[in-house]
C-alpha cells in the first residue's frame, strides 16, 4: 500500500516507547501475586437436607396460614359485593404488571460494558 | 524457566494440581507482547501496567472457558484488546475526546518512557486522533504486522471491514502529516 509505505519511510515501524529499568524482570511474579488464589466455588442449587421436625413444623405453619387466609376471605366476601372484589383484583393485577414492566426495562438497559462483562464472564 | 511448550502447558493447565504453574508459564511467555499491544493503545506506562494485570486476572478467572477453538495467543490478545477499550471508555467518561487526545500528546512530550523523535511524536499524535477501534487496527497491522485473519478473531470484525478501517486510518494519518508539513 502506497500510503502505508509512505508512513514507514518517514517514521519507521519501531514502537517509540520504553519501560522503567527492570520492569519486565519481575513482571511475571508481580502478575502472579495478583492472581486470585481461591479456586472457583461451585454453588450447589440442590435443596439442603432438613430434619423431620423442621419439615413437619413448616407444614403445620403453612396449614395454619392457609386456614387464616381462608377464614378472612370468607368473612370479607360476605361484606364486599362482587364489583368491589373485582376492582381490588384489578388493582393488584395492574400493580403487578407495572412492576414487571419496570423490571423488564431495567434488564433491557444494557450498555457496552455490561455486554462485555457478560461475555468475558462466559468466555470468548 | 525452561523452554515454553504451549501444547504441554495447555495439558497441565487442565490439571488442578499443575494449573497455577502452567498459568505462570503462560504469563511469562505472553506478558511482554501483550504489554506492548496494550501500551500502544493506552500510551501511558502505568495505565498499560494496570490493564495488563487486569488482562491476566480475567484470563485466569475465565481459563476454564478456553476451549482451544482459537490459539491461546489470540484468546489472550482478545482479552487485552477488550480490556484496553474498556479502560479507554472509562477514561473518556471523565474527559472529553479532545481533552484526552491533548493530554495524551502533552504527556508524551514530557514522558520519560517515550524515546521517539519529532516525526514519531507526530505519528503518535495522528494515531491518537483516530477512534479507538481504528487505532487498535492500525497498531496491530502497522507495528505488529499482524495478519487480517488473526485481527478478525481478536476484534470480532470481518476481514473486509478491517481492511477498510486500516485503509481509512492510513489516509487520515497522511492527511494529518500533510496539514502539519
Amino acid at each position: 500500500m502506497k500510503g502505508e509505505k509512505h508512513i514507514i519511510d518517514r517514521c519507521g515501524r519501531k514502537t517509540p516507547f520504553t519501560v522503567p529499568e527492570g520492569y519486565f524482570d519481575n513482571l511475571t511474579a508481580r502478575i502472579m501475586e495478583n492472581i486470585p488464589a481461591e479456586e472457583t466455588k461451585i454453588i450447589s442449587i440442590a435443596p439442603k437436607k432438613r430434619s423431620h421436625w423442621m419439615q413437619w413444623s413448616g407444614l403445620v405453619a403453612a396449614c395454619m396460614v392457609g386456614a387464616i387466609v381462608c377464614v378472612n376471605v370468607f368473612n370479607k366476601s360476605n361484606h364486599d359485593d362482587s364489583s368491589q372484589l373485582m376492582s381490588k383484583m384489578t388493582t393488584v393485577e395492574t400493580s403487578y404488571e407495572e412492576s414487571y414492566q419496570e423490571d423488564a426495562l431495567n434488564y433491557a438497559m444494557v450498555d457496552y460494558n455490561d455486554v462485555y462483562n457478560y461475555l468475558s464472564g462466559t468466555g470468548y | 524457566m525452561s523452554k515454553y511448550n504451549e501444547e504441554e502447558t495447555l495439558i497441565r493447565l487442565q490439571n488442578p494440581k499443575t494449573q497455577t504453574r502452567a498459568f505462570e508459564e503462560i504469563v511469562n511467555h505472553y506478558s511482554q507482547p501483550l504489554y506492548w499491544q496494550i501500551r500502544r493503545l493506552v500510551v501511558d506506562h502505568e495505565d498499560a501496567d494496570d490493564v495488563l494485570q487486569n488482562t491476566f486476572i480475567k484470563a485466569w478467572t475465565n481459563i476454564t472457558t478456553f476451549r482451544g477453538e482459537s490459539k491461546l495467543s489470540t484468546w489472550l490478545y482478545k482479552i487485552a484488546y477488550n480490556e484496553s477499550l474498556t479502560f479507554l471508555n472509562h477514561k473518556r467518561e471523565q474527559l472529553s475526546i479532545d481533552d484526552l487526545n491533548a493530554m495524551t500528546v502533552e504527556s508524551l512530550e514530557s514522558d520519560p518512557y517515550f524515546d521517539g523523535d519529532e516525526t514519531q511524536l507526530m505519528l503518535q499524535e495522528a494515531i491518537n486522533s483516530l477512534p479507538d477501534k481504528q487505532k487498535a487496527v492500525f497498531n496491530m497491522k502497522y507495528f505488529e504486522e499482524m495478519k487480517y485473519e488473526e485481527m478478525s478473531q481478536i476484534t470480532g470484525t470481518s476481514i473486509g471491514a478491517l481492511k477498510a478501517s486500516f485503509h481509512l486510518a492510513v489516509k487520515k494519518i497522511e492527511e494529518y502529516f500533510n496539514n502539519r508539513d
